[in-house]
């Protein structure tokens, strides 16, 4: 690959003596972590070309390829649902709408950090060959986790029409929440890879957490079933608020307006704690892979 | 005008393992770096205060055991590692031929696997469809080109990473040991276009163990002994005492 590179100094030395520039070494971090994402934007091609060839590579040679992605989700969903329904007596009109589409969405939000676990020695030969920046390998992995999401919309759609449901006018609402998704899953992707490659206990840690989250995360039951006075509980969990904004628009239920704070703010802040921790560290990962 | 200037460069690698304890064990090794303990974590002192400074028309070898360094000089010249010491500074593109496979897909066909491998290279596109006849062409394999990468002979991947990697001139390249492919007669065309493309390059740095190959493609060498520079000066000068130690070893 080509580095366009002018006369770069080393920032991790100055940055440490401070000597040379009066502002805090936070914001220094911050501003390093900001170039790394921007640098790591610019790389577009290569993760685009990343993200679709690891999916082709995984169902290589399959004769149904990439579709066993929305099949196997498909069989499950249908199994649970069912299930579900009779076991406590909810519709079945009622049920599988809402577990496909949870399950769909639970499927992307685990996936992003499920992967980001390991993210950095799966593709250390991308990061030790180049100077490329951090960002790349992060980018590339979310930009397949959605790639995987669309091919799961389409079991949204055939049980949509199967049970002859529509999208109402809110469902633009999804726009928005995939957005803050795709932000908050930048600083997620940065933080967990960065700290399970420097701690490796930690990737199984992680592992654990998800499958914790997935049982106390409204996704095969309902925010219903929880009686009101543990509902407000939900909002320490950004597992569930996220579920909650992207599942609203799409089967037209209401979500609060502190649902959207919330998921804003997780977004965005946790992204600005995220650029300063990256650019402290982006550098000294290349030895922790 | 391309520019490499290393001023005072040290490279540690923390090592972490379980095991820390075994690790230190093996701290007395004559192989690789220099280890030592730091804050209780075991440290690799990869290249300690190393100074180097090339300009246009300086190719550089580097020689030296297994270990001395010369891939973690590699990286740092290619900008993927910053020392913890010292300062760096590149002017000009570089271009790693360390490998020259990256980006590419075994299930993708070989007109697939130039547009991956040219992407990675740093082309758009465009750029890299625009290269792809005269890759292709070069690269001899005709309609195998049409078929997945994985139905190749590993000689014919070769061929092709060679030929899509070659196409692009870089300002700097950086090589870890010296690449070709195919068989004596593609070995032969592939040699030449590779010297074509290292005279047009402004500076080669090349790290080898043959030094027959360094001493026909290079003008300087550098002999890196657990991480410090033993010896800095003209090819024959430098090769001559390091291969006197081997032999020494050797006798």
């Amino acid at each position: 690959m080509v580095a366009q590179r002018k006369s770069r100094p080393i920032a991790m030395s100055e940055a440490r003596t401070g000597r040379s520039v009066p502002i805090p070494t936070e914001l220094r971090y911050a501003k390093a972590g900001w170039a790394d994402l921007v640098e790591g934007a610019q790389h577009w091609r290569m993760w685009h070309l990343m993200g679709i060839s690891e999916l082709r590579r995984r169902y290589a040679r399959s004769r149904m390829g990439q579709l066993w992605l929305t099949l196997s989700s498909g069989i499950s969903i249908a199994i649970i649902g069912v299930t579900w329904a009779l076991l406590w007596k909810v519709p079945i009109a009622e049920m599988l709408p809402f577990l496909a589409v949870s399950i769909v969405i639970w499927q992307l939000l685990s996936g992003i950090v499920g992967d980001a676990t390991g993210v950095f020695s799966a593709n250390s030969h991308y990061l030790l060959s180049h100077r490329v920046p951090c960002a790349l390998v992060i980018l590339a992995l979310i930009y397949r986790n959605f790639l995987v999401f669309l091919h799961n919309a389409l079991i949204i759609a055939i049980v949509f029409v199967v049970f002859g449901r529509t999208l109402a006018p809110q469902a633009f609402l999804l726009l928005p929440a995939l957005l803050l998704t795709a932000v908050c899953a930048v600083w997620c992707g940065y933080i967990v890879a960065t700290l399970c490659v420097r701690f490796r206990d930690l990737v199984h840690a992680v592992q654990s957490i998800l499958q914790l989250a997935f049982y106390i995360t409204p996704v095969i039951w309902k925010p219903e079933f929880l009686s009101e006075d543990y509902r407000c509980l939900q909002l320490l969990n950004p597992f569930a608020v996220y579920v909650e904004i992207i599942r609203a628009p799409l089967l037209d239920e209401p979500v609060s307006a502190s649902q959207w704070l919330i998921a804003a703010a997780v977004a965005f802040g946790g992204l600005g704690l995220s650029l300063s921790f990256i650019g402290r560290y982006r550098r000294r990962i290349l030895f922790w892979v | 005008m391309a520019l490499v200037r290393l001023n005072d460069i040290s490279v540690r690698y923390p090592v972490f393992t379980p095991q820390t304890r075994a690790v230190r064990s093996i701290i007395m090794s004559h192989l690789g770096g220099t280890m030592r303990v730091q804050d209780s974590t075991v440290v690799v002192e990869a290249l300690r205060h190393l100074d180097l400074e090339l300009a246009d028309g300086d190719r550089l070898a580097i020689i030296g055991h297994n270990g001395a360094g010369k891939t973690t000089l590699l990286r740092v010249v290619s900008g993927i590692y910053e020392p913890q010491g010292g300062t760096v500074e590149v002017e000009g593109n570089v271009s790693s031929f360390v490998d020259i496979t990256l980006g590419m897909d075994p299930e993708g066909t070989g007109w697939e696997n130039i547009v991956l491998r040219g992407v990675f290279m740093g082309l758009t596109f465009a750029e890299a469809r625009a290269l792809a006849p005269s890759i292709a062409e070069f690269s001899e394999l005709g309609a195998y080109l049409d078929m997945p990468v994985r139905t190749y002979s590993a000689g014919m991947f070769m061929r092709l990473a060679f030929a899509i990697t070659t196409s692009v001139q870089p300002e700097i390249i950086v090589m870890d040991e010296m690449i070709g492919a195919g068989d004596a007669r593609f070995l032969e065309k592939a040699t030449e276009r590779l010297s074509s493309i290292l005279d047009r390059t402004k500076i080669v740095v090349l790290a080898s163990h043959s030094e027959a190959i360094v001493t026909k493609i290079c003008n300087k060498a550098l002999w890196l002994e657990q991480g410090e520079a033993r010896a800095l000066g003209t090819v024959s000068d430098v090769l001559g005492r390091y291969m006197a130690t081997v032999e020494g070893a050797a006798a």
